[in-house]
């Protein structure tokens, strides 16, 4: 059974003036137990919808979410998300900003410390817990979202662009720091980006997502051993393969965009 | 002693008092805290002779020209102050009564303000039903300057004159407090929320460790605006009715002719303002130490 499947999701937005903008359009997929899942798509297409749906932070028009087979509602809390911006709570230290889900589960004092303390050497912020997040680099920052999430051993992990904002060597560096978390915590992942090169790094599957509405439009199983040579052949060729795909995408956005703009006119 | 300690210290990073045992730290409190905030002797000077000498040159200066247009030198003003002191008012009312009822009414008001306007500035900024509700209430109400309701305030109350006043305090300072809070609310970020409801917070927990914290520094702020804002008004008021408070004394001295006694009450509502003002912006430098932009 699939850790995770999302069945038949839509969802519309209403946009200003002139009705509706579709964002989702009958998403279908699974996610295997222990498997780092990428969605890949262009920017603005629909992923953050997609991910706050499956999240429980928006309710789907049509479709549903399960978890372990069990459909789950809005407003569970089986997911650790990373967002997209930067997303400590700048009034708390970093150890109490991954304390804070076993807080509010109302866990004992002396067992809090205990599990932060162990999720802070997992990640490698020891030594660096009593600082607040504007005194961490934003590379400090992701992982301590991670271990924020991680702590409470969510059924699945969600990343939104979480690399998207940081320079190449940082970002570098946080892929292979994301593999080696999965390979200690198992976690299933669920990794967006617009980013190939990053995802066929990380991914056992890559699926492909449209511009808007999306739809999955292509998927990529990677049966590539780690860890992975960026610039290995076997990495070169799904790039290149998956980069025309993408092109192709992107080529018929533009024309739609034109088709618009002379009826417009 | 202290130089000795303070050249020490120059040039180590937080990073390495932090590694100190905890002995160490214990030992190094009192010069630590003096620490971050002067960093060598010279700059101790530097910063007595900005902040203090200066301003108190300043203000020497206004005060000695206010007191020169109404014919009274800051002698004079002494010489009242003194009086005050040790023989009380034509009452036998002394000084230091005065001051007890009028900080005794703006605490009454101030934390009366703050007890209502911090609740529902929250409920305002965070729930839009209770936004379009309330909002446009508030509107309606907050032009009305506070003063304008003293006569109400003493219909209110009729024998209470404490009440009255402090009722006139507490219109003065809840808009301010009220409208920050609510700003305050509004602004957090939904990234905030979002993050806390998929580490499982309820309602209640994102409110307490979310919203307000992420509010913290405004509702601050509405706090230190609304107390100067009630403060004024407790002046006002005092001069209407009543037989103590600072505001009274400065009346009573007018309608006698006593400016020496006028300009010491004036001077003595200042002074009480600065040190309050003060100890606001000290707790809130404290507790918002995670936001970098308040400065005392």
């Amino acid at each position: 059974m699939a850790k995770l499947s999302v069945r038949n999701l839509s969802k519309s937005y209403p946009n200003g003036d002139s009705g509706e903008t579709e964002a989702l359009d009958n998403i279908t997929f699974d996610v295997e137990e222990g498997e780092l899942l990428s969605i890949l798509g262009p920017s603005g297409c629909g992923k953050t919808t997609l991910l706050k749906i499956i999240a429980g932070l928006l309710e789907p028009d049509e479709g549903e979410v399960l978890i372990d087979g069990k459909v789950v509602e809005p407003g569970h809390n089986r997911v650790g998300y990373i967002f997209q911006q930067e997303s400590l709570f700048p009034w708390r230290t970093v150890r109490q900003n991954v304390e804070f889900g076993l807080e509010v589960s109302g866990m004992p004092v002396e067992e809090r410390k205990k599990r932060t303390d162990e999720i802070l050497k997992i990640v490698g912020m020891e030594g660096l817990d009593d600082h607040f997040p504007h005194e961490v680099s934003g590379g400090q920052a992701r992982k301590t979202e991670m271990a924020r999430s991680l702590i409470l051993s969510p059924d699945i992990l969600v990343a939104d662009e979480a690399l998207s904002n940081l320079d190449a060597q940082t970002r570098n560096h946080l892929q292979e720091e994301f593999l080696r978390i999965q390979e200690i915590t198992g976690s299933t992942i669920l990794f967006v980006s617009h980013n190939v090169d990053e995802t066929v790094f990380l991914s056992n599957r890559i699926l492909m997502l449209s511009n808007i509405p999306a739809k999955v439009i292509a998927e990529y199983k990677l049966d590539l051993p780690r860890p992975r040579t960026r610039t290995s052949q076997a990495c070169l060729a799904y790039r290149s393969q998956i980069l025309d795909v993408l092109r192709v995408e992107q080529e018929k956005a533009m024309s739609l965009t034109r088709q618009k703009q002379s009826a417009s006119i | 002693m202290l130089y000795e300690t303070a050249d020490r210290k120059v040039g180590q990073s937080t990073l390495v008092t932090r590694r100190m045992s905890v002995s160490e730290i214990q030992q190094d409190d009192t010069t630590a805290k003096r620490f971050t905030r002067t960093k060598a002797p010279r700059d101790i000077l530097q910063w007595t002779f900005l902040k203090i000498i200066i301003p108190a040159v300043i203000l020497l200066t206004i005060w000695y020209l206010i007191a020169s247009l109404t014919r009274i030198s800051l002698f004079d003003v002494a010489q009242a102050f003194m009086r005050l002191m040790l023989e009380g008012d034509s009452q036998g009312t002394y000084l230091t009564e005065h001051i007890v009822a009028s900080v005794y009414r703006v605490t009454i008001g101030f934390l009366a303000a703050a007890l209502t306007a911090i609740p529902l500035g929250i409920a305002i900024g965070r729930y839009r039903l209770v936004d379009s509700i309330l909002g446009p209430v508030v509107e309606a109400m907050r032009p009305i300057p506070p003063i304008a309701w003293i006569p109400i305030s003493l219909l209110m109350f009729p024998a209470n004159i404490v009440g009255a006043q402090s009722f006139i305090i507490w219109v003065g300072a809840f808009f301010p407090i009220l409208i920050n809070t609510t700003t305050g609310v509004k602004r957090t970020e939904l990234v905030h929320i979002d993050a806390a409801k998929t580490l499982g917070a309820s309602e209640s927990q994102i409110l307490a460790k979310v919203v307000v914290p992420s509010a913290g520094p405004e509702i601050f702020a509405g706090l230190r605006i609304g107390f100067g804002i009630g403060y004024m008004c407790l002046v006002a008021a005092e001069m209407l009715r009543g037989s103590v408070g600072l505001g009274y004394l400065i009346w009573i001295m007018w309608q006698v002719g006593r400016t020496g006694e006028v300009i010491t009450g004036m001077l003595l509502i200042g002074f009480i303002g600065f040190l309050i003002t003060y100890a606001f912006l000290y707790i809130e430098k404290y507790l918002i130490k995670w936001r970098q932009t308040v400065s005392v």
